[in-house]
């Protein structure tokens, strides 16, 4: 098993033999123009994306968005109503799920109650008939990378969460499937263990060099976990991309609402181009624009338009442009959110950094605009470029 | 009831209660140890003081209950593995696989609880008679290789398992034939004991089917071998009284091992909690 | 998991033949994976079904059919069609609507009796004393024993010549029991009661112990006494319970042969003659005309007990 295809062995890696995992030959995951119907309603929509070999790709979406049904097609659980799913370059639309050579973490861990641990991460490969002795030399050395090595007998119900996770892992590491499929592996653990976990998970990501699509609708997670982000909505792909520029450059409005905690201030306002300086009004006062992005809009020609603007973006300044009122104040200790409502009512989320401020609900502010806002087209919500 | 009887009152409601449900048993018991000189003796001996074991040898050949015994066991037994088999089958057919009419299909296996032997017993009869399967063990087998009661009840539990089990058996590699014989049977043992408790005990205790169906000694089974025992003379009274204990053991024996699956089978489904 | 059985039949189907014939840049299989996992379906439910196509669907609508056909006493003379009259007379007969009453007479003396019984029982064992687990178990033993078994004891403890029991009842030399025309019924019903014993017992007192410890004790706090408690929260709990034992019990002593056919065989003079009875004696005297009707009688007479008890009944039952 050394060094078949996978990356070398760090001697620096105390735990063992981690290299030796490596998986055979990453491959490469497609969806192409795959739809999913259940009934009447669309599931998945007509969603094209690629998973590069080695690459670790996060499906994110709020519920409901088709990020599970689409690992599943992935997974051979479902069958696509249309499209074509490709793992490396078979076609596997028709392929029974044991015959894909991937492997799953559910996100209840879908372990067998009835077995002890060693049973259970040995599973796949005794529908292999992988020979006796081959087969606990591959759960030893996946036991023990995982640190499962002093739990090989207990049963599932004698485990903690992490462990338990740590398990499902490790039976999905066993088989050296082409690539890992992971359906919000770390909901159910407590919100401690999941930071411990993510950098356990992205780690181990690292060292294998396998193929992982990973669906979650935790958008912290997704930043942490992926190189690349693709987000979903109602079953149809909104953006794919890494994380930072899903974060500084969201395609639409609604990507640019989902990314980020506390999440964009989205404001519907009109050009105003008038005496010399571009702007935005919006509820509230006005947005001023740069050059680059009035020159946008005034090519595109519209009178309306919506903005953008993350509220680490704003900041307190008797200079602003915008006349709020403080709602509420939450203090974070290393930050402060303030929550500022807008005349017409709507609420405007701002961050500021620390104790800067000793603003308190009640109290006008006058609030200043960071650098251009984000443009978005009031129609399709799509994002103009500048 | 639920007044303060006192310890005493209640023993004593204890007592009679249990002489009442326990004499013809006991009196069973010691006539099958007198003579039945001493069974027709007036007034009556209540207690074997010199037990005679004589009787038991005769019902078990003379009257051939150790033949109705061997039979029964046969037909029983069949009956039992049959309808384990067929019912995990289609309880997990209707649990874990797609495909079309799926729920009508379920509801024509509960359809059948509500369809009562007697309804059926003549044209059964007469396909018994159509396949030249009167008087052999086919006849006391095959219409009841099938249970929608036990198609019902594994089904109820074959539900509670989770269901991404399935989805994480398929892709470590298991189909479904291998997915049940290695998750889901083992992980259902009690109710697949309670309800093979339940088949054995009902299949064993028929008594009308076998009466129609069969007239021989070589297939009678041990319900229907009472009867000829009912018949026998008063002067081998001793020997109805031991061949009744003795086709009553096997069951007792069978209880006593498995009184919790017992419990269990009985009561599936009737106490709420 | 997708119920793709929640479809119409119709849909799912051309589902199957969708999935089938869709693998357009692969398509070897003839038989997609939806086509492969119907057909693991079909054939794991095939022996249930078959089984229960040839003795229960086919047989059950035969009987309609056979009770359209008047027997022949001789034969070689031919059944003769003849529609619906054979089911108005038969059921219209004095011999049908006597053995009805005869099996209505025979359910009152059982069911009500064996439920009572049975939570009496549990109840007056539901005690921690010592020795109550022999109480218990000697209060479930009639489980083991068989109609058939019952009915031998009790047949031969009432032989008039030399029964124990006959002796007791002071008839011994007389006529026994079970050849009055008073008292074979009530005397079969005995015999059924206490056979049941058992079972209604395991029931009942598996349905008491499952009432929660607490409610009890919250009663007690609130002041209720014994008798109070056992009417307000023991025996509204036990509802369920009474209610599925009256269903059962209903039931089976409707189809109550094995004790009728060993003690009295419908006699004397008929005064047992219960309608599964009549049922039998009919068919083994080849008369499968009557027979059919008696058996299509009994079927919907069970099923619409059914459908009372669970319409009327059900709703005053209390399901915590």
């Amino acid at each position: 098993m050394n060094g078949q295809g996978g990356r070398p062995v760090d001697a620096r890696d105390s735990r063992i033999g981690l290299g030796e995992l490596a998986v055979a030959e990453p491959s490469r995951l497609a969806f192409e123009g795959v739809t999913k119907r259940f009934g009447d309603v669309v599931a998945v929509d007509d969603l094209t994306l690629e998973v590069e070999p080695g690459e670790s790709l996060v499906l994110l979406g709020p519920s409901g968005c088709g990020k599970s049904t689409a690992l599943r097609i992935m997974a051979g659980l479902e069958t696509p109503t249309a499209g074509v799913v490709r793992i490396g370059d078979r076609v596997v639309n028709d392929v029974d799920p044991k015959d894909r050579d991937v492997a799953m973490v559910f996100q209840s861990y879908a372990l067998y109650p009835h077995l002890n641990v060693r049973r259970n991460i040995e599973f796949p490969l005794r529908s292999r008939h992988v020979p006796a002795d081959e087969r606990d030399r591959l759960v030893a050395t996946t036991a023990q990378s995982l640190g499962l090595e002093t739990l090989l007998d207990r049963k599932p119900a004698q485990l903690s969460g992490g462990q338990r996770q740590r398990v499902a892992l490790a039976r999905a590491i066993v088989r050296h499937p082409r690539a890992f499929l992971m359906d919000e592996p770390l909901s159910n653990l407590d919100a401690r263990l999941r930071t411990e976990m993510r950098a356990e998970l992205a780690e181990l990501h690292l060292r294998l060099g396998v193929t992982v699509l990973y669906v979650t609708h935790d958008q912290v997670e997704a930043m942490t976990m992926g190189q690349r982000i693709a987000i979903l909505r109602d079953g149809a792909l909104q953006q794919v991309d890494a994380p930072r520029t899903v974060h500084d450059r969201p395609a639409n409005a609604f990507v640019a609402g989902f990314i980020g905690s506390p999440p964009m201030n989205i404001l519907a306002g009109r050009v105003d181009t008038t005496d010399g300086t571009a702007e935005v009004v919006v509820d509230g006062g006005s947005i001023p624009l740069g050059p680059a992005a009035a020159a946008a809009l005034r090519q595109r020609g519209l009178p309306d338009v919506t903005v953008g603007v993350r509220p680490e973006h704003l900041r307190a300044d008797p200079a602003g442009t915008l006349k709020v009122t403080v709602a509420l104040a939450e203090y974070l200790g290393h930050e402060q959110h303030l929550g500022c409502r807008l005349p017409g009512g709507g609420l405007l989320t701002v961050r500021l950094p620390g104790t800067r401020s000793a603003l308190g609900p009640g109290d006008a502010v006058t609030l200043a605009v960071e650098g251009d806002p984000h443009l978005f087209d009031p129609v399709d919500g799509n994002r103009i470029d500048v | 009831m639920g007044r303060h009887w006192g310890r005493t009152g209640r023993y004593a409601l204890l007592l009679v209660a249990a002489v009442v449900v326990g004499f013809p048993i006991y009196i069973t018991v010691v006539n099958s140890l007198l003579t039945p000189q001493q069974i027709a003796h007036r007034p009556p001996t209540l207690f074997p003081l010199h037990p005679q074991w004589g009787a038991f040898a005769q019902a078990f050949t003379d009257a051939h209950l150790g033949l109705y015994l061997r039979n029964s066991a046969v037909v029983t037994v069949s009956i039992t593995v049959a309808e384990l088999v067929t019912s995990v089958l289609a309880a997990y057919a209707f649990t874990f696989v797609q495909f079309p009419f799926r729920r009508v299909l379920f509801f024509v296996c509960l359809a059948t609880l509500m369809v009562p032997m007697e309804a059926t017993l003549i044209p059964n009869r007469q396909t018994i008679g159509d396949f030249g399967w009167y008087n052999t063990f086919p006849a006391l087998i095959v219409p009841f290789m099938a249970s929608g009661v036990g198609v019902f009840l594994l089904r109820q539990a074959f539900l509670q398992l989770p269901h991404d089990l399935h989805d994480a058996a398929t892709l470590d590699g298991y189909g479904h034939l291998r997915f049940l014989m290695r998750v889901v049977v083992p992980l259902n043992r009690p109710i697949i004991g309670a309800f093979g408790v339940y088949a054995f005990l009902t299949a064993w205790n028929q008594y009308l089917w076998p009466l129609i169906v069969t007239d021989s000694d070589s297939v009678r089974t041990v319900q229907i071998g009472l009867r000829q025992l009912q018949s026998l003379s008063i002067d081998q009274i001793n020997v109805i009284f031991a061949g009744t204990l003795l086709a009553a053991l096997p069951i007792f024996v069978l209880l006593l091992a498995f009184q919790k699956q017992l419990i269990r089978g009985l009561t599936a489904g009737a106490v709420k909690g | 998991m997708s119920d793709a059985g929640l479809a119409p039949g119709a849909a799912a189907l051309g589902e199957v033949a969708a999935g089938a014939a869709r693998d357009a840049p692969n398509g070897r299989r003839r038989l997609g994976r939806t086509g492969r996992e119907a057909a693991v379906g079909y054939l794991f439910v095939l022996p249930a079904m078959a089984i229960f196509a040839v003795f229960v669907f086919y047989p059950l609508l035969r009987t309609f059919w056979l009770g359209f056909f008047r027997v022949a006493p001789y034969p070689t003379i031919p059944s003769k069609f003849v529609g619906l009259s054979q089911y108005k007379s038969v059921l219209t007969s004095h011999d049908f609507w006597a053995s009805l009453g005869r099996t209505v007479e025979f359910v009152i003396l059982t069911v009500p009796i064996g439920i009572l019984l049975g939570v009496g029982l549990a109840t007056l064992a539901d005690a921690r004393i010592r020795g109550i687990r022999f109480f218990r178990t000697l209060y479930s033993s009639t489980v083991a024993t068989s109609v058939a078994v019952a009915s031998v004891i009790f047949f031969t403890l009432l032989n008039p010549t030399v029964g124990l029991f006959s002796y007791w009842l002071g008839i011994e030399g007389g006529n026994g029991i079970l050849q009055s025309n008073t008292w074979a019924l009530p005397a079969v019903a005995t015999v059924t009661v206490w056979q049941n014993i058992g079972f209604t017992f395991i029931l009942m007192s598996a349905a008491l112990q499952a009432i929660p410890q607490d409610l009890l004790e919250a009663a007690r706090i609130d002041g209720a006494g014994g008798r109070r408690r056992f009417w307000r929260v023991t025996l509204p709990l036990l509802s369920p319970t009474v209610f599925f034992a009256g269903v059962v019990g209903i039931i089976a002593s409707f189809q109550a042969f094995g004790q009728i056919d060993l003690l009295t065989q419908g006699g004397p003079d008929n005064h047992t003659m219960v309608l599964i009875y009549y049922l039998y004696t009919s068919f083994q005297n080849n008369d499968f005309g009557t027979a059919s009707v008696l058996a299509t009688a009994l079927f919907f007479i069970l099923l619409a007990v059914t459908l009372v008890q669970f319409r009327f009944i059900e709703r005053r039952v209390f399901y915590g």
